[in-house]
């Protein structure tokens, strides 16, 4: 066992905190958000040339074969830095199942594409009603003279708008719920019958409904083995909740000192208000939960590196998220008082990323269910 | 002491439930059901009709205007219309600084503002807080010189509710600064009009503008507008806040809120099933109920007293304290309940006008900056950690 991180990390880890001080502050960020666009091209291409899109891809991909300790110490600065590139949506999620599937022309090209920072992807699994179920697809796919032909509903498609590809799932054969018959399929933004509805999302990310009326697609369109898509989907978000465990545990840590900073400088009845009792033990049980977060998250990355057959301390840190991530987040606006609800102060940017990364996935409700389920 | 309704109460029920059918404009009550904001127009216009049938201020003495309901009639006009979903009136006028005129104003000043304040014709603002005086109210240092005939005011306000439309503002100023803070403050009414007065939005959290600072520079505030004695206003400013206190509670938009919640936990939003087959969501559902059946009693406890003449006392600030952590627990769910639908951002989708399409179910359009603005109710009115302080410091005398 070693619990310290070795060179390579160390030096990753230096060049994203580096990167987020000198140039992610908090006023480019907001210009990035303003300008309705979902991220900066500059920004992005910075990104592709420090290596950090090709971070978790396999070397015989292109990419650095990075593991989970790598994605989570990326991750966690990013979560300090509130980054809202669509680094999850396109690396992430997309670039995962991409590498999940089996070799293709049309999957490599892709993958290379992501690599070299040329093309944005992004992953529709939610369906309006399926809520956290990523079985329950109403989304079809039928073979109709040779041609792939998809109808349906993807809800909440983070990055869609932006992306140049969509990555759908779609039911091909079986009923509802059912884990056979799932198949996914990498769809051109231009295809026709592709409508797209972009919008913001309240922490400054952008996602889309996206509504497919007969989007006819070739076979090689068709990623996966027919059918058995399910299992990668499962392994991707597994993945990805590995990766924002870390960003929560980057935003609590920071939402903690940002707090632990406004108590020591806030002055009222002549004194910091970090000096009453009643102040201190509640920053203490931020520190605390804000430690929890980073002990999860890192526990989860390190298990996932040896394996993702044992879910739990993925599930357990996706579980404090919501949880004491709420508490957290509650509490750094309280002590705060009026200005942490104020859309100028920081703090509340954090807020809103960490409280939306709650129903990410599945919210701490979902997970404790599942939890419980295998343990 | 008993719970029951008389024949005459049962008939009050209907009365009230027919004036809101007919005076309800629908628009205004699909915002509400919806948790948008409402605008200046929709406020108003309730407040006249109010007004018209002589309903306006339940809790004033009936010979200022004051409708003369016994206890079980003010439990049944807030009841019926929170269920109803009807605006609620805005306090700042009616419940706090009527009050105070007509405790502590002269006969000309109750007979100049409390007609106003009953007609709506003057919109009222609070002028508390500073940037440098939050919690520590006492502290504030917004400047009245005396002069001939009144003072002029130089300072800042802030987290000043609705002051945008605001005819008038209630003010502390300071008139003394050579003695302990509390003894140098004076309380007086501000016409919003005078120069010098300058009003500038801060956006919450949620995108909205409801609060403002306010800038006062060479404000001429005539000697006719000082209420009670001067330096004499922080007896003046604690009997007011007590009054706050009570009616922050909000009991009965939080049951119409939580009725809310139920009846969304009963859609078919997961698959397809609902949430009311997942019992970890409907016991925090029901926890949060709980806590607003003993605040609903405590309420009743309060308004009981308040109809006998007794002020409220200290322990208002309980009232306060669980009141608005309801509001937020309620607004936890709702964002719960959401799913990804808590993402989308769609801040103009109410407006009169807009035709952008809705995202996701109407009831959750809201349910994130709904969350994020109620942040603020276990910080306004006194925090939380303020009430706990007078709570320690009166009623538990340590």
């Amino acid at each position: 066992m070693d619990l310290s991180l070795n060179e390579d990390q160390e030096l990753i880890k230096n060049s994203v905190e580096k990167f987020i001080i000198e140039t992610y502050d908090s006023e480019s960020r907001r210009k990035t958000i303003k300008s309705n666009l979902g991220s900066d091209d500059n920004i992005w291409k910075q990104f592709a040339e420090l290596g950090w899109l090709g971070l978790p891809f396999s070397e015989k991909d292109g990419g650095f074969g990075g593991d989970y300790m790598d994605l989570h110490i990326i991750m966690e600065s990013f979560g300090k830095g509130l980054v809202i590139e669509p680094y999850i949506s396109t690396v992430i999620l997309s670039g995962t199942i991409l590498s999940l599937c089996p070799e293709s022309s049309i999957r490599n090209k892709i993958i290379d594409n992501i690599i070299n920072g040329l093309n944005k992807v992004s992953f529709a699994y939610a369906e309006p009603n399926s809520r956290y179920n990523i079985n329950d697809i109403g989304t079809t796919a039928e073979l109709v003279n040779n041609q792939w032909a998809l109808n349906g509903h993807k809800a909440v498609v983070f990055g869609a708008g932006q992306a140049d590809y969509i990555i759908i799932s779609a039911r091909t054969s079986g009923n509802r719920y059912d884990n056979e018959g799932i198949s996914l399929f990498v769809v051109d933004k231009n295809n026709p019958g592709l409508e797209i509805q972009d919008y913001p999302t309240v922490d400054g990310f952008k996602a889309a409904e996206v509504r497919l009326n007969n989007v006819y697609l070739s076979n090689e369109n068709l990623i996966c083995s027919e059918n058995q898509g399910y299992n990668l989907i499962k392994m991707t978000i597994d993945k990805t909740l590995v990766a924002i465990a870390a960003e929560a545990s980057g935003i609590m840590s920071k939402m903690y000192e940002m707090t632990l900073e406004y108590i020591k400088t806030r002055k009222q009845f002549g004194v910091a208000i970090g000096k009453f009792q009643a102040i201190q033990h509640r920053t203490v049980e931020m520190l605390i939960l804000s430690d929890e977060m980073k002990s999860l998250a890192s526990m989860a990355a390190l298990k996932a590196n040896d394996s993702l057959e044992d879910v739990k301390s993925i599930y357990a840190s996706k579980i404090h998220i919501g949880i004491g991530g709420r508490k957290l987040g509650q509490e750094a606006i309280q002590l705060h008082g009026g200005m942490g609800v104020t859309e100028e102060m920081d703090i509340g940017q954090y807020f809103k990323r960490l409280t939306m990364l709650d129903t990410f996935l599945g919210n701490s409700d979902y997970y404790l269910g599942a939890y419980s389920k295998i343990s | 002491m008993n719970l029951t309704f008389s024949q005459e109460d049962i008939e009050f029920k209907d009365e009230v439930n027919d004036f809101i059918t007919q005076n309800l404009d629908k628009n205004t009550q699909k915002k509400i059901n919806n948790g948008h904001h409402l605008s200046k127009d929709d406020l108003v216009n309730w407040q006249k009709k109010l007004y018209k049938k002589g309903w306006m201020a339940p809790n004033w003495p009936k010979e200022y205007g004051g409708t003369g309901w016994s206890i079980t009639q003010r439990y049944i006009f807030d009841e019926e219309c929170g269920a109803a979903a009807v605006p609620s009136v805005l306090p700042f006028g009616v419940t706090m600084v009527a009050p105070v005129i007509i405790k502590f104003g002269t006969h000309e000043q109750k007979t100049k503002y409390l007609p106003r304040i009953l007609s709506s014709e003057d919109w009222w603002c609070q002028g508390y807080s500073e940037p440098g005086s939050g919690s520590d109210l006492a502290s504030l240092s917004s400047k009245a010189e005396k002069t001939e005939d009144g003072y002029i005011v130089n300072g800042t306000k802030t987290w000043t509710t609705l002051a945008q439309h605001a005819d008038m503002m209630f003010i502390l100023v300071r008139t003394n600064s050579d003695c302990k803070p509390q003894e140098g403050i004076s309380f007086m009414l501000l016409d919003m009009k005078s120069p010098g007065v300058s009003v500038k939005p801060i956006i919450t959290l949620d995108g909205g503008h409801e609060v403002n600072m306010v800038y006062l520079e060479n404000v001429k505030i005539p000697k006719d507008n000082l209420i009670y004695e001067e330096n004499k206003g922080w007896t003046v400013a604690k009997y007011l806040l007590g009054h706050e206190r009570t009616s922050i509670a909000a009991v009965s938009r939080s049951k119409k809120a939580l009725s809310k919640v139920r009846e969304i936990a009963k859609l078919n939003i997961n698959g397809d099933a609902s949430l009311n087959d997942d019992s970890r969501f409907m016991d925090k559902v029901t926890k949060c109920d709980v806590r607003l059946q003993a605040l609903e009693y405590a309420e009743l406890k309060s308004i009981s007293d308040d109809v006998k003449g007794i002020p409220p006392g200290p322990e208002a600030s309980m009232l306060k304290i669980r009141g608005s952590e309801i509001q937020q627990e309620i607004t936890e769910l709702v964002l719960e309940a959401s799913g990804y639908y808590a993402n989308p951002y769609q801040p103009n989708i109410m407006d009169i006008g807009n035709n952008e399409p809705l995202i996701g179910p109407e009831w959750s359009s809201t349910a994130s900056p709904k969350y994020f603005n109620t942040r603020k109710t276990t910080i306004y009115g006194g925090s939380n950690e303020i009430q706990k302080n007078i709570l320690a410091k009166m009623v538990l005398e340590l």
